[in-house]
């Protein structure tokens, strides 16, 4: 637009109606308050969303035992881990691992007390945060034995007609460390007990072979062979599917093969959950009260400009085109939508960098790019009805704009 | 400079002008009257363009004569000064920033240099007309069409105005329509309007 209109557009806003700057300013207020709620709902999705992938309990599927023939649960043996590896290998990868127990409790120091031990493997055991680069260490939440160093009674057994009898014990070196992995769904019934600890899958081996009186290989041969030794060490079997996306699919494929499975919830009805009701209500309010606002300010603009037609007839009659009346009056409004698209986008980063914690700017332009189209559209609504306005002839824009149609 | 041939013009189904001949020469300065609702004002709005729904021809010497057109109601923006509202006539008579000299200059013809920065809804009849008088003389134009230049103002403003159009605008072709006398000293077309013709006295 040529200087000289711009100069005719500042002369002349001077002139516009209270009413209407009332309503652009509610418009405003209402555009504010729908980024706050729009903002804080996004944040709290991309939040839950980020969760969810990340959290570790989600890409699990906990196996606990085995249906057999008459409906009976067996218990687990390590063909179970290979049975389960064999499944799918087309639908993602996934890696299954057990979890080693020792049926009975182990005394320790000079206590009566005793704790039952649990293992699992390395790559296992790296996952979800127990460090295990000091093989001493035994991981408890015993405040007893926390940090300090811990003589376990390793019962040596022997079998004689009777069954398993013990007489003597070996004693075992190792060292209490807090366990301060959280939020684990699936062991948590090891965290939460104080008599369980976890210690690496090598002090496990040799407390094993300590009790049996075996050697390493022996321990391993009896793996290969699938052969358990008599104590049902494996507890609980673990299927990590990478891809969150395959969990589904993955436990339904192990649940065909009669294995009783328990796994995190879907993960839609996560999404939906995470925001409350009367957050959607507030949400919904507020966008039908921006529609109505917006129609609000249409209307407000048809009455301001139906008020001005004289003026617009008094500058046709000036001598300017139809094209710089509607100009000049059209960047007025041009001006205030930008000023309110600016101050809202504004408020959109600080907002959001108050209350986002993730996808900061990614928040930032879905909200204003949401809220720009909007004021795109208002704004084009009352170009057209200005339009209208101007395109009418001069003598009509005179001599009839007392009489509001 | 201006001729209408044969014009028959109607609203609906009132008949203003059943077949209108007149010639505005250059130079020459017209006064029409003529009773009220006779169909002056639609006249000069056909000759200036805003009314366009007639039969006949209306021929201008050439397509670029400039024609000003000083409106029967006050056409002027509230609010805003005096020399704001000359600004704005003036950009869009030259789309080129305002010559704040000429203007002053005209004002000061006029005799209102002293309001050049009152608002124009504290001005007089008087004032109102000497500034709608004084946007006419923005642009070169070849003709000036005024309506009523001296209706609703006393007879000392009335004779004041006169005067000032007659030293002011000498040198152009004037058609003025009007129900009151306008004394000139010069030599003019005294016409009168009835039954949709044109006669002159
Ligand atoms: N747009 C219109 N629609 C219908 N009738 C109209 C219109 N414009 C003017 N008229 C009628 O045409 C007639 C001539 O109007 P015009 O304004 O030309 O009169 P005039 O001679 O200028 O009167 P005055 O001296 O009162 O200004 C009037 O009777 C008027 O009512
Ligand atoms: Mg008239």
């Amino acid at each position: 637009m040529k200087n000289n209109e711009k100069y005719v557009s500042r002369v002349i806003i001077k002139k516009t109606k209270s009413y209407l700057k009332i309503s652009y300013i509610i418009f405003l207020l209402i555009l504010i308050s729908f980024s706050s709620i729009l903002i804080s709902s996004l944040a709290q999705i991309f939040e839950t969303k980020k969760n969810y992938y990340d959290n570790l309990n989600t890409h699990i599927i906990e196996v606990s035992s085995k249906q057999g023939e008459s409906n009976q649960t067996n218990n687990l043996t390590y063909k179970d881990i290979e049975q389960i590896k064999n499944i799918s290998k087309t639908n993602g990868d996934y890696s299954v691992f057990g979890e080693y127990t020792i049926n009975f409790g182990i005394p320790y120091d000079n206590d009566s007390n005793s704790i039952f031990v649990y293992s699992f493997e390395k790559e296992f055991s790296d996952m979800i945060g127990l460090d295990f680069s000091d093989n001493n260490i035994l991981y408890t939440n015993n405040t007893n034995i926390i940090d300090k160093p811990i003589t376990l009674k390793i019962p040596i057994i022997q079998t004689d007609n009777d069954g398993f009898n013990s007489n003597n014990y070996k004693e075992f070196s190792l060292h209490g460390k807090k366990n301060n992995v959280k939020n684990l769904s699936f062991i948590k019934n090891i965290i939460s007990n104080n008599s369980s600890v976890i210690v690496s899958k090598d002090k496990y081996q040799e407390i094993v072979n300590i009790m049996f009186n075996t050697t390493k290989e022996d321990f391993e041969n009896s793996i290969n062979n699938y052969d358990d030794l008599g104590i049902s060490p494996i507890k609980r079997l673990f299927v990590y599917s990478h891809d969150i996306n395959n969990v589904d699919y993955l436990a339904n494929e192990i649940d065909k093969i009669k294995y009783n499975t328990t796994y995190a919830f879907s993960y839609y009805d996560n999404i939906a959950d995470s925001l409350s009701i009367s957050q959607i209500a507030i949400f919904a309010t507020l966008f039908l009260a921006l529609i109505i606002m917006a129609f609000n300010l249409i209307f407000s603009s048809e009455l301001y400009y139906k008020s001005i037609q004289k003026d617009l007839g008094i500058l046709k009659h000036y001598g300017y085109t139809q094209k710089s009346v509607f100009s000049i009056y059209a960047s007025n409004l041009k001006n205030i939508m930008l000023i309110i698209y600016s101050i809202t986008v504004l408020f959109n980063i600080i907002f959001t960098f108050f209350i986002a914690r993730l996808d900061i700017l990614k928040i930032i332009l879905v909200v204003s790019l949401i809220e720009g189209l909007f004021i795109l559209i208002v704004s084009i609504i009352i170009r057209y009805l200005l339009n209208k306005k101007c395109q009418k002839s001069t003598l009509r824009l005179l001599k009839y704009s007392k009489d509001f149609e | 400079m201006i001729e209408l041939i044969n014009v028959k013009k109607s609203f609906e189904n009132k008949i203003i002008f059943k077949n209108l001949n007149f010639t505005i020469k250059a130079g020459e300065i017209y006064i029409l009257q003529g009773s009220s609702g006779v169909g002056k004002t639609t006249m000069l709005n056909m000759i200036y363009g805003y009314e366009k729904n007639y039969t006949g021809e209306i021929k201008k010497i050439s397509d670029k004569l400039k024609i000003e057109y000083l409106f029967q109601d006050d056409l002027i923006f509230n609010n805003i000064s005096v020399l704001e509202n000359m600004k704005l006539k003036m950009i869009a008579d030259t789309r080129d920033n305002p010559d704040e000299e000429k203007i002053e200059k005209i004002l000061k013809q006029f005799g209102i240099l002293d309001l050049k920065d009152s608002l124009t809804t504290k001005l007089s009849g008087g004032e109102k007309q000497r500034l709608k008088l004084s946007q006419m003389l923005l642009s070169d134009s070849d003709i000036i069409l005024m309506d009523e230049p001296i209706s609703n103002l006393d007879k000392e403003n009335a004779n004041i105005i006169t005067k000032l159009i007659e030293e002011i605008y000498s040198e152009k072709t004037l058609f003025i329509v009007t129900h009151d006398d306008l004394n000139f000293n010069k030599k003019v077309h005294q016409l009168y309007m009835k039954d949709g013709q044109i006669y002159e006295k």
